[in-house]
């Protein structure tokens, strides 16, 4: 018996509720983050120490809920109840808000502690956090709108991978705040990396739904009626929808950010498309996805062959995120491993 | 190729025989276009992997002859104007065009208003049907409608009853022209600006104006002339308190026939843009800064001192086949003087000057001379990466010191025979008496005299040397672009992020009404332009609640 508890199409209404239920997390996160910051208020110097800041808490316990939200979550395929399944939400939730709050709160940090303040996305470890934070908000909107929590335990795995590599680049001693060098002081860039993220995030659950796809094909095919696959995962046709929405979601976005990098590339080199290496592979995995849009609407194709297509293209999509600043070189230093 | 057409006679409709039209079918066939899409992402790979535009050299050492000479056949160092990579990318725009011409009549027809009525479909993507509980006429149900969106409505006599068709969001076929269209305009853009448009480089020391760019081309760079002159009036940088570049700015004029006509400040990312080009700043560099420096020869008697005015980048030469290149310098030094390691404790040494030594006795030495910290001697030795720091005592240029420690060098080696600490002391005391210094500092001297005698003979340093002033003198590095292309490609981006909005988000309804039993039945069917058809099935729930609700509003 798979969770049915709206009807299996989508949301139902416009939701206005789910609308408000969103709005009140926005106007929490505000408030716990103004709060966050009006306690630092004169207590920070310049060159304090990473460990010693709220933020760097914050996150450190943001990133214990969710590992804890990813156990329940995973637990929830087993034991699916209500209860069990209030408390996975309950805590990936806290736990996004935490991160927000956390990147907030370093925004306004970085400000006291640097002879020039920042935007927290401009380091890789910070864009992971932001990644982390963006991919579970996602998943929680989509949660809320379609009940679907068998995805969180697909979902969920690769928030945990993004913090495994996030305390990776801490104990290497890169979570510090660092001053920016002058290329990346802009709008720009901002709204370039904002975009690209929701694009990351949307791209990674549609991998996680590709996941579920293929293996309740599989327990549908061995036919066991029993199996674990059939009782918690969401029908297949519902699960290829899934990924569809994430993808177009992702597309649209990735769209956005592409141009809004190549508009920052203009003013800050002079030129909106060099074929340097991180602009190279965003060309590469918005051809992915493109592909992916055209082989599922005009040649029909759905299922499994999608399924792996969305798993594929979410390599290429981390290739490019991570791949090309630790194996290539280009002017994007920004992510760049030292 | 999309089923849900208004009719079936508007299906394209090719003759199937003709050769143009054959090859228009097979360039915009989706297997064409996906293996395009697929080849150009993989192509596109191999230029991120192997790095453009390096010189001969780079590859070959990296490479080897043989790989060489066949990435070189191919391409491979500047793939991206390469024929083959051109072609690539023409075939993809050749494709998307003959998918434009191909279904563009189709979709452009979808999307005009509705003039007549259509049938009941045979096959529809939702439908349901409701007994209403009171008489709705056919006004109210467009009222309803009517609130949802929907603009378009007919409406036919069917029997007894009545037959409605609405539509909504005919303007979201029209996603297919933008978002294709707006490929094939990028790629028309990109080809303009590679074909009409330049980038290239221009270094302008302070005070400085000249009107040559330096343009890559492939690993070379060809000289292109501006008709105006480009003058840098003045050079700003400021560094953050790591010694790290925090912002760097140029005051630039634009002169023709020696009269100014556009004038800005630059920095990253503002740049100046005066008719159809653009001045960057990119970069920034040392233009012979001025540097007075005093030179301590340690190979020669009373290691004699000499005074020298040069200028960064200049080399030195002596005859002795001596070479002195001064080579870098460095207005700020940041250590990091924490004793703990996690802490963070910034001290700026101040200015430095690198200097190469380079001569056949002693081979190559980088000397690095800091302003502040003259006794500090920091050297790269023969053979090593990183430098050495030793703390000498007092200046090289302290001619006092220096002369006490020639002094007493050479009355050491005028010993004859054993040398042990008595002789040492005389030998220092002749040295004293030589320079005149009064015997009650004897001690003091002694001590420092032996420190910096050991670290000499330690290291064998040729010279010494001391930075005394420098006048620092920058040049700003320029990127200079023409882009004819942009504004196209920048219109095209926005059609191609609203078009893909309309395609994936604005579909098509379709929604026919069938009225009948006297205003109390009625049967519905809808039609959804897109391939998701769930959001279709959301909304026909939503439609039966509110026809129902109608229906009970009707009775009471
Ligand atoms: C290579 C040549 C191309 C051809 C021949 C082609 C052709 C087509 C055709 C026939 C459709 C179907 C429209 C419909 O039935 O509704 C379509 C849809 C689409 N195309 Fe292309 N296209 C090409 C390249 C591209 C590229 C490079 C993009 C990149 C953005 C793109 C994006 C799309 C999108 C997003 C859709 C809509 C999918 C959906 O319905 O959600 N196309 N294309």
């Amino acid at each position: 018996m798979s969770e049915t508890i709206l009807p299996r199409s989508g949301p139902l209404h416009r939701d206005n509720g789910i609308t408000l239920y969103w709005l009140g997390m926005l106007a929490l996160t505000l408030g716990l983050a103004g709060l966050a910051i009006y306690s630092q208020l004169d207590r920070l110097a310049p060159g304090t120490p990473l460990i010693n800041l709220l933020s760097y808490k914050l996150t450190g316990y943001a990133n214990v809920l969710l590992v804890v939200a990813t156990a329940i979550y995973l637990a929830h395929l087993k034991f699916t109840t209500e209860a069990v399944g209030k408390w996975a939400t309950a805590m990936a939730t806290v736990g996004t808000i935490g991160l927000l709050v956390a990147l907030l709160t370093r925004w306004f940090e970085t400000h006291q502690i640097l002879e020039e303040g920042h935007v927290p996305i401009s380091n890789l470890y910070e864009v992971t956090i932001f990644f982390t934070a963006l991919t579970t908000l996602l998943y929680l909107i989509l949660e809320s709108l379609y009940r679907r929590r068998s995805v969180g335990a697909f979902v969920m795995p690769i928030v945990l991978a993004g913090i495994g590599f996030e305390l990776w680049l801490a104990s290497k001693g890169q979570a510090g705040p660092q001053n920016l060098v002058p290329a990346l002081k802009s709008y720009w860039m901002h709204a370039h990396v904002l975009a690209n993220f929701i694009g990351y995030g949307a791209f990674a659950v549609a991998a996680a739904g590709g996941v579920m796809y293929l293996l309740r094909r599989r327990a549908e095919q061995l036919g066991r009626s029993g199996g674990i696959a059939l009782r918690v995962l969401p029908p297949s046709d519902e699960i290829d929808m899934l990924n569809y929405r994430a993808i177009a979601i992702g597309f649209v976005t990735f769209t956005v950010a592409t141009i809004l990098g190549a508009a920052w590339a203009y003013d800050a080199w002079g030129g909106y498309w060099s074929w340097d290496p991180k602009e190279t592979w965003s060309l590469i995995v918005w051809l992915t996805y493109a592909a992916y849009l055209h082989l599922r609407f005009v040649k029909g194709w759905a299922g499994n062959a999608m399924a792996w297509w969305a798993i594929l293209g979410f390599g290429v999509t981390l290739f490019c995120f991570l791949g090309v600043n630790m194996f290539l070189s280009g002017m994007h230093s920004y992510g760049s491993l030292n | 190729m999309n089923p849900d057409t208004l009719n079936s006679e508007q299906k394209p409709t090719l003759p199937a025989s003709s050769p143009g039209v054959r090859l228009l079918r097979f360039l915009s066939s989706m297997p064409v276009a996906i293996a395009l899409l697929s080849l150009v992402a993989l192509v596109s790979m191999i230029g991120t992997v192997l790095v453009q535009n390096r010189d001969q050299d780079f590859y070959l050492s990296r490479l080897g002859p043989f790989w060489y000479r066949v990435f070189d056949a191919l391409d491979f160092f500047d793939m991206y104007s390469a024929w083959w990579f051109i072609t690539i990318m023409g075939l993809l725009v050749l494709s998307v065009t003959a998918a434009l011409v191909r279904h563009g009549p189709r979709f452009w027809k979808l999307s005009r208003p509705l003039r007549t009525m259509r049938p009941w479909p045979v096959k529809a993507d939702g439908e349901f049907e409701l007994e209403l509980e009171g008489q709705v006429a056919p006004q109210q149900l467009e009222q309803l409608l009517r609130r949802h969106g929907f603009r378009e409505f007919r409406q036919q006599p069917e029997g007894k009853g009545i037959l409605l068709l609405a539509r909504k969001g005919r303007l979201g076929r029209l996603g297919f022209f933008l978002v294709h269209g707006a490929v094939v305009l990028i790629c028309i853009g990109g080809l303009i600006t590679s074909q009409l448009g330049f980038r290239g480089v221009m270094n302008l020391a302070e005070g400085e104006s000249d009107n040559i760019v330096y343009v890559q081309n492939g690993s070379e760079y060809r000289r292109l002339q501006l008709p105006f002159h480009v003058r840098n009036d003045n050079f700003t940088i400021n560094y953050y308190n790591t010694g790290m570049p925090r912002e760097y700015s140029s005051q630039l004029t634009l002169l023709e026939d020696g009269e100014a006509v556009a004038q800005k400040r630059i920095t990253v990312n503002d740049p100046l843009r005066y008719l159809d080009m653009t001045f960057y700043q990119a970069s920034f560099g040392d233009a012979g800064s001025e540097t007075r420096i005093t030179l301590r020869d340690l190979t020669r008697k009373g290691f004699p001192a000499q005074q020298v005015e040069s200028a960064v980048g200049r080399t030195l030469e002596e005859g002795s086949g001596m070479k002195l290149e001064l080579k870098e310098l460095r207005q700020h030094n940041i250590i990091n003087t924490a004793q703990e390691e996690d802490r963070q404790q910034r001290q700026d040494a101040g200015p430095s000057l690198d200097i190469l030594y380079q001569s056949p006795a002693s081979g190559n030495i980088t000397y690095r001379v800091y302003l502040a910290y003259p006794h500090m001697l920091a050297f790269v030795p023969m053979g090593a990466e990183t430098l050495t720091y030793a703390n000498l005592g007092f200046s090289p240029a302290d001619g006092r010191m220096m002369g006490l420690l020639a002094a007493y060098l050479e009355a050491v080696n005028d010993i004859a025979g054993e040398v042990g600490p008595e002789q040492r002391r005389g030998a220092f005391a002749s040295a004293l008496r030589r320079m005149e210094i009064p015997l009650e500092h004897a001690a003091e001297l002694g001590s420092r005299i032996i420190h910096a005698e050991q670290l000499l003979r330690r290291h064998k340093l040729p010279m010494l040397f001391t930075l005394d002033d420098f006048v620092p003198k920058m040049y700003t590095g320029l990127q200079v672009a023409r882009d004819p292309g942009a504004p196209l490609v920048w219109s095209a981006c926005l059609l191609l992020v609203i078009g893909l909005y309309m395609m994936i988000y604005m579909h098509e309804k379709r929604v026919w009404l069938r009225l009948g039993d006297n205003g109390h039945r009625l049967q519905i069917r809808a039609i959804l332009s897109h391939r998701d058809k769930h959001p279709l099935r959301n909304y026909l729930q939503r439609l039966q609640t509110e026809l129902a609700e109608l229906g009970q509003k009707a009775r009471s």
